[in-house]
């Protein structure tokens, strides 16, 4: 064999090497997302989307469990199917069943979708166009989860925020929800186990952990360059009554005497637009929602991974005003120590103020081995000398720009971020 | 002389009992299994492992005698959680934890391996209804 077929054998060999190597790494993923880009603009918003579960916990009927992530295998079906339940299936007056025992969901199949943040009841039905249900008896509550169970016949039950278990709906057992069970069983997805314990470390309410080991991609930032021009226009069609004033540290601003735009020079940008006493209107949560959703939605677009993180409700003589904080999410986790990508207030039917952070785009770096949700504990208690906890789940923190998974323990209502030991 | 020997005596002895460090490690030692409930019916093949235990302690697992499972070494947080299977109708599972201290304290478990869901239609639906019942109303 000739010197110059060794080395091209040699090359060949190194290639598939180089090709197993790549597909391995990508073939762990769980799925592959686009952080802070920019959503195409003018693309109408769902509202529906932005309060997407950001876990739905599947129970087998069987003492386990599994959790589904946006990233998961059936999310968006499990997601689609569950709404149209929770839709079609409400049919009965919110009935009070007392505290949630999720311990006596065990041998039941169901599902139980958790959305991003608490959300007031009637807002839930005008949202998932609940009809033929009366919500008055929960007026002022804040949901956190709904559940369906399947239990021979199918139940829609509520979970406000402090545990309370209301059924809105019995009937005939569904199929599709069976089916959709089945499903994801058949995927072998990874176990959860509800976590107990009340001796050397206190869980305080459900806290669901896999069994499984945890790997989680790393990703790195690379700032999406868009042109002033470009965000400008959107606010201000007619540039000959606009001014344009650029300040000493890069900071340029947009006004026409009335309506005021702020450009930084890392991207972001704010908005704000008095609202006259005459031009206002009165407006409910929902529909106030609605005019942020669509407002964002022509104003930079809404990236395919933000969620309603938070909201405010501010009353004044002159009105009330709803602040509505959105965030983004990476590969379905949330990222703990970011700020909130966007602020918008709407008032008196428009938006007032509108903050955005600058847009970025991901690329995947590699894959970190997280530690057992076990073995974060253990840390917890050995470095942070935590005694008490209220959840434990995997993040993401932005470090260096760069989005590392990370183990994140809530005690007391603080968030405490457990980096990986491998780091 | 002697009085006082013995008082001095029966106060060490009850100092030794009654003293916060003994009575710490009274607390210290134990073996609490959350998971399996004893006497479970399942249709899966793999049952659920969890519970608390003393920091530093190891656990090791049998189903019917044989181990299953790796020794598992406790941590700080004192918590073991792991899957085990089983394969048998009726399966004794033992759990033995090995503190620090040299104790050791086990602890079993009676799991039944049901064929499948199908097979047990009216139990498996006396047992929902029965369950239902007592949940809900």
């Amino acid at each position: 064999m000739s010197r110059d077929s060794i080395l091209g054998w040699t090359l060949i060999v190194l290639v598939v090497i180089s090709l197993f190597l790549s597909f391995t790494i990508w073939s762990q993923v769980p799925g592959n997302f686009s952080a802070f880009k920019m959503g195409q603009e003018d693309k109408k918003v769902e509202p529906i989307y932005t309060v997407s579960p950001e876990k739905i916990l599947v129970y087998f009927g069987n003492s386990f469990s599994t959790l589904l992530k946006p990233s998961s295998p059936l999310y968006d079906e499990t997601w689609s199917i569950a709404r149209e339940l929770l839709k079609t299936r409400s049919n009965a007056s919110p009935e009070l069943l007392g505290n949630i025992s999720r311990e006596s969901f065990k041998r039941v199949r169901g599902l139980e979708v958790f959305f991003p943040t608490s959300l007031p009841a009637n807002f839930l039905k005008q949202l998932f166009n609940i009809e033929g249900v009366d919500f008055t008896a929960l007026d002022g509550k804040l949901i956190n989860s709904f559940l369906l169970l399947d239990d021979n016949a199918l139940s829609v039950y509520l979970v406000d925020s402090e545990d309370n278990l209301y059924r809105i709906g019995k009937g005939s057992e569904s199929p599709e929800l069976n089916e959709t069970i089945k499903d994801i069983d058949s995927l072998d997805p990874p176990l959860y186990a509800n976590l107990t314990a009340d001796v050397n470390l206190k869980v305080v309410g459900d806290v669901y952990v896999s069994l499984s080991l945890y790997e989680l991609p790393v990703y790195t930032l690379k700032r999406e360059q868009i042109s002033e021009e470009q965000i400008a226009t959107k606010f201000f069609p007619d540039f000959s009554i606009t001014r344009r004033i650029q300040e000493r540290d890069g900071t340029v601003i947009y006004t026409d005497g009335q309506q005021g735009l702020r450009l930084y020079a890392d991207g972001a940008f704010e908005y704000s637009m008095p609202v006259s006493r005459d031009t206002k209107k009165a407006q409910s949560f929902y529909e106030s929602f609605n005019t942020a959703i669509d407002f964002i939605a022509d104003h930079g677009g809404l990236p395919a991974n933000a969620y309603l993180a938070s909201y405010e409700e501010v009353s004044d003589p002159s009105g009330t005003a709803y602040v509505f904080k959105f965030k983004i999410s990476a590969n379905g986790f949330k990222v703990v120590n970011a700020h909130d990508f966007i602020n918008i207030t709407v008032e008196g039917g428009q938006v007032r103020n509108y903050n955005r952070k600058p847009s970025f785009s991901t690329k995947q770096i590699g894959i970190l081995d997280l530690m057992t949700p076990v073995e974060a504990l253990n840390t917890a208690v050995s470095t942070k000398n935590i005694k008490v906890i209220d959840d434990i789940y995997p993040a993401y923190v932005l470090e260096n720009e760069e989005l590392k998974p990370v183990w994140v323990v809530e005690t007391n209502g603080v968030e405490v971020i457990i980096h990986s030991l491998s780091e | 002389m002697r009085r006082m020997l013995t008082a001095l005596l029966i106060a060490a002895v009850l100092l030794t009992i009654f003293s916060p460090l003994a009575k710490a490690d009274e607390v210290q030692e134990f073996i609490k299994l959350n998971e399996p409930k004893d006497n479970l019916m399942t249709s899966s093949s793999k049952v659920l492992l969890a519970g608390e235990t003393v920091p530093n302690a190891s656990i090791e697992v049998l189903v019917n005698g044989r181990q299953e499972v790796r020794t598992l070494s406790v941590g700080a947080a004192g918590i073991f959680m792991t899957q085990v299977p089983i394969s048998s109708k009726e399966n004794i599972i033992t759990v033995k934890a090995s503190f620090p201290s040299g104790g050791r304290e086990t602890v079993t478990r009676k799991v039944f391996l049901m064929e499948s869901e199908s097979k047990l239609p009216e139990l498996t639906s006396l047992i929902q209804t029965l369950k239902s019942f007592l949940i809900f109303k």
